[in-house]
């Protein structure tokens, strides 16, 4: 078990900054999940953390040791890929017990740990299959077996569900979460699935064009995201931005206007704003409610609605022409062209300095 | 429906045919004509009608027996020696007595072993020269074979990287494919030359005039094996661009999962690049051994299959005999032999390398 300090840390590929300086501290038996776009860089970090890609400048430590210059066997890592990467022409058995047989550990202790392995992730009845006669899910599950044989300190996983369709990710994703409580060895998960982040993390690292953008619990980057970018990328359906202009402000309280929405106040939550300033208001769809006919503050009309089932969503065009996205509850019934006006808890609104 | 399936088909043989038609013009027909001619005594050209003769070309071609000597006595029965080795009877006495000896009739001694002390037992063939271009080019595919699929898979792994410049070395090694057999055959005759051949210069050089000049292809015990290395390094490129393929199927991800299970470099060989070029192997072995068969140009252009028929191979023999001799019969009975010999050995290839 160890913690992972990341400290600026840099890659470049060729003359391409991939990863611009980041800095992450992991706690020793943390999970962690790295999220954000496509080509953010997240497997990059992934793979300088295993050793796989030299790093360009800064410094990993695992366990308090440095190990820029170790090679992978030497972090004490196991890492589960994205493809799976089992041998095709072994054994679920030879594929699991691959780093031990290579190692000449003894055959007895190689059998017991195997074993073990294999009741933890539910495959003793595949052992002597080969990999072609497994579903994608059972392989993941060699891939991460060949994992826990290593008795690893950290383990990186690639977004190993990815190529797992919806139902199995699910259970994948739990025995996952399971395998945690149960190893309590730290962890590091990387996804564009935010549902996966959300559910899995202890701590969230949101990436963006190789910077950290936040850290944090995965409830605190939610409720209290640091940015625009943060605040989009984090919830389903996104959240609603809306530039307005600052009215004025006081010691606990921002007044907004804009031209969509009627004038109101919101809290500053630390952020210094001058009055005059352009600035960037979010609501969460979920946040949104049916107010009466006209009480505003928001006021469209209905162009679109989507029946989830537990939810209903609703793209309403304000009457500024901007488009905002509320979940209302199941029942809720609109039709496009109807008229509403949407309500929303000042204290769930966000105000950014940003602007769109 | 069905006069539009049938019209379809009409449409694909239309396609199909001219290609049909040139190989079976210049393939399939020919072939079935070399059957038919290896059981006739047909000529290039020839007056005479053309007869029927059965299997005696093949009886020709495989007629052996075996003729075991005591060595000859003086008349106090002790053995006749000449300079200190015993003397046998002379082997013409038999094989010139039609009458006396009918089964040895005109055979040539093929190659002869003591068999007992003052006793020799005598090998002895009708087509001494057949027999052995087939032991030639069964030692040319024996030697060729390995050691060109193993240098072309060494050549393989060497350029089976990502570094600058790769592609020149890649087209440097698969020159000499590209080359006629026939051109470079002549360009080695000059590096293979006894007078101031390039080796033989190359030779001096290197050991300060103490190596004396060899004549490569003027000797029995050299002209064979100087036309097989000649032939691995021409042949080399275009394995080595067959096994390069069979690598690039191997997933990167493969690799790393080896490396970060701490594999070295041989077990990385051993454990995932020989199982994962298996099909390649059997692929290269067949090919090799089949272009190793047909052991030709080199042969006609360095050597003409002396010195003293040390460097006889089954195809020149086949060519030699069909249109240096005119006798399309026994050039047509070889390659009936060749085709079937091929044939059976790439079957037992196929079997023995078989899914288990
Ligand atoms: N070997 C490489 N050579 C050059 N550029 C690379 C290399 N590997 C990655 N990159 C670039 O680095 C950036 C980050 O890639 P990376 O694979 O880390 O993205 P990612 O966040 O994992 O994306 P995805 O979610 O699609 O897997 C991309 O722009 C990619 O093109
Ligand atoms: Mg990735």
């Amino acid at each position: 078990m160890a913690g992972i300090q990341l400290s600026n840390l840099r890659k470049q590929f060729g003359t391409v900054e991939v990863i611009r300086g980041v800095d992450i501290d992991i706690r020793d038996g943390e999970f962690v999940v790295f999220v954000g776009p496509s080509g953010c860089g997240k497997s990059t970090l992934l793979r300088l953390i295993a050793g796989l890609e030299d790093i360009t400048s800064g410094e990993i430590r695992i366990d308090g040791r440095v190990v820029n210059d170790l090679e992978p066997k030497e972090r004490g890592i196991a890492m589960v890929f994205q493809s799976y990467a089992i041998f095709p022409h072994m054994t679920v058995r030879e594929n699991i017990a691959f780093g031990l047989t290579i190692r000449r550990e003894n055959r007895k202790a190689v059998e017991q740990k195997v074993a073990e392995a294999a009741r933890m992730l539910q495959m003793e009845n595949l052992l002597d299959r080969r990999p072609s006669q497994l579903s994608g899910g059972q392989r993941q599950r060699v891939a991460i077996g060949r994992a826990i044989v290593r008795d690893p300190s950290v383990f990186l996983f690639d977004e190993p569900l990815s190529n797992l369709d919806a139902a199995l990710r699910m259970s994948t994703r739990q025995e996952i979460a399971a395998l945690h409580s149960q190893l309590k060895t730290t962890m590091i998960y990387v996804t564009h699935d935010q549902v996966e982040a959300m559910t899995l993390a202890d701590k969230i690292v949101v990436l963006r064009d190789g910077e950290v953008m936040q850290a944090g619990e995965p409830m605190h980057l939610y409720h209290q995201p640091a940015n625009l970018f943060v605040a989009g990328f984090l919830g389903a359906p996104s959240m609603n931005f809306i530039s307005v202009t600052v009215a004025a402000v006081d010691a606990s309280t921002v007044r907004i206007s804009a031209p969509a929405i009627d004038g109101f106040a919101v809290e500053k939550s630390g952020h210094g704003f001058t009055a005059g300033q352009q600035a960037t208001l979010g609501i969460r769809p979920q946040q949104l409610r049916l107010a009466p006919k006209g009480t505003g503050p928001l006021n469209g009309r209905v162009v679109l609605t989507e029946r989830l089932g537990s939810e209903t969503i609703v793209d309403v065009r304000l009457n500024s022409s901007d488009i905002i996205v509320a979940a209302l509850p199941e029942d809720t019934i609109l039709h496009p062209g109807d008229a509403v006006s949407l309500g929303f808890d000042r204290a769930h609104a966000h105000l950014f300095e940003e602007t769109l | 429906m069905a006069s539009r399936l049938t019209q379809q088909n009409r449409a694909g043989w239309l396609m199909a045919g001219p290609a049909f038609l040139l190989i079976a013009a210049f393939l399939i027909v020919p072939f079935l004509m070399a059957i038919g001619f290896s059981f006739t005594n047909q000529r290039l050209v020839s007056p005479n009608p053309t007869e029927w003769v059965g299997t005696a070309n093949y009886e020709r071609l495989f007629g052996f027996a075996i003729l075991t000597l005591d060595a000859e006595r003086d008349g106090d029965g002790a053995v006749r020696l000449k300079d200190g080795a015993p003397v046998y009877p002379s082997l013409r006495s038999y094989t010139r007595n039609r009458e006396g000896f009918p089964k040895y009739f005109r055979k040539r001694e093929l190659f002869s072993f003591a068999s007992g002390d003052d006793r020799r037992t005598f090998v002895l063939a009708t087509d001494v020269v057949f027999l052995k271009a087939v032991r030639n080019t069964l030692f040319f595919v024996m030697i060729v074979a390995p050691l060109q699929a193993a240098a072309a898979l060494g050549l393989a792994l060497l350029i089976n990287r990502k570094i600058r410049g790769i592609n020149f070395f890649r087209t440097i090694y698969f020159m000499p494919v590209v080359i006629s057999m026939v051109v470079v055959s002549m360009l080695w005759r000059f590096i293979y030359d006894g007078q101031n051949g390039l080796l033989n210069t190359l030779l001096g050089l290197l050991t300060f005039g103490w190596f004396e000049p060899v004549d490569w292809l003027g000797q029995t015990s050299t002209a064979l094996p100087s036309i097989m290395a000649m032939s691995i390094w021409q042949g080399v490129g275009f394995h080595m661009i067959i096994w390069l393929s069979g690598l690039q199927t191997i997933p990167a991800s493969l690799y790393e999962a080896a490396k970060i299970e701490g594999s070295s470099r041989w077990q990385t060989f051993r454990y995932v690049t020989w199982p994962g070029l298996r099909n390649t192997a059997i692929l290269v072995m067949i090919i090799i051994t089949m272009q190793a068969f047909t052991l030709y140009p080199q042969i006609a252009v360095m050597t003409g299959g002396g010195p003293l028929d040390s460097t006889q191979s089954i195809v020149f023999q086949m060519v030699e005999r069909g249109y240096g001799r005119q006798d399309i019969s026994g050039g047509s009975t070889i390659s009936v032999f060749l085709f079937l010999f091929v044939l059976s050995i790439s079957l037992l290839q196929r079997w023995l390398t078989r899914e288990k």
